[in-house]
């Protein structure tokens, strides 16, 4: 799994790329929390080239969307690739995250 | 191809899921299995994999974790067989999809996505051991 992280006019956009299971997510919550901690911004993950989530991934996801909101901030997923979009709406996930389609999207949203 | 096997015994460590995966992976190209199926199946069987891991030793030690995968007939037949306590995920409550988010959590989770990813899901205690039977049809 890699991540990189950059911030696009007044957010920040995680791009995680990979999978994110039970091995890889404890690296992407250690970074996520952090920079929710430290930065004001709305956070969009940009899931384009991920090509897997597990449960594991969705917790760190609740986390920063539960961490995000007490603030008043939002969290977007962009790019999703229909298997991973699959186990959002499994979750029901996808009732309290905005997704949507491509990143371009997401940073003109507000 | 139209018959084949795949047998693996992991410790019950999650660093062993990267070569559930691998493994999972290279038996797919060897059937020619969907990409959706393969996912489905691997995304089962690290839930699954994991609740047995995490909660099925309270007193820890070293176990074994017994997966078997047959292929035939456009249908995946999956033994997963542990000696850790008694647990049956069917009947483990499922995660409250509806809850607003201040009040979600994530249990019961796991058990609820590898329900959805498999076509039929049954448990066994047999002895000492805990076992579950996974089918997955493949449409042709």
């Amino acid at each position: 799994m890699e991540l990189t992280e950059k911030q696009h006019s007044q957010k920040r956009v995680f791009k995680i790329t990979g999978r994110l299971d039970s091995n890889s997510s404890p690296k992407f919550e250690t970074k996520i929390l952090e920079v929710i901690q430290t930065s004001p911004m709305n956070i969009i993950l940009d899931f384009k080239d991920l090509d897997y989530i597990s449960s594991a991934g969705l917790r760190v996801v609740l986390k920063a969307a539960k961490r995000l909101e007490a603030t008043g901030r939002k969290l977007s997923i962009c790019g999703m690739e229909e298997y991973v979009r699959e186990v959002f709406e499994i979750a029901g996930f996808d009732t309290f995250i905005d997704i949507i389609p491509t990143l371009k999207e997401a940073l003109e949203s507000r | 191809m139209t018959h084949a096997k795949l047998s693996l015994s992991l410790k019950n460590e999650l660093a062993e899921l990267d070569q559930l995966s691998a493994s999972l992976k290279e038996f797919g190209a060897t059937i020619g299995l969907p990409p959706k199926i393969l996912f489905n199946v691997n995304l089962a069987l690290e839930e699954l994999i994991c609740n047995i891991i995490t909660h099925g030793y309270p007193e820890n030690g070293s176990h074994q974790i017994e997966l078997s995968i047959e292929y035939r007939d456009h249908t995946l037949t999956i033994f997963l067989e542990d000696d850790g306590i008694p647990f049956n995920p069917l009947h483990a409550r499922c995660a409250n999809r509806t809850c607003i988010l201040k009040k979600r959590q994530i249990g019961g989770l796991g058990v609820q996505i590898a329900r959805s990813m498999m076509d039929d899901i049954g448990y066994q205690r047999c002895g000492t051991k805990n076992r579950l039977i996974l089918k997955k049809f493949i449409t042709p």
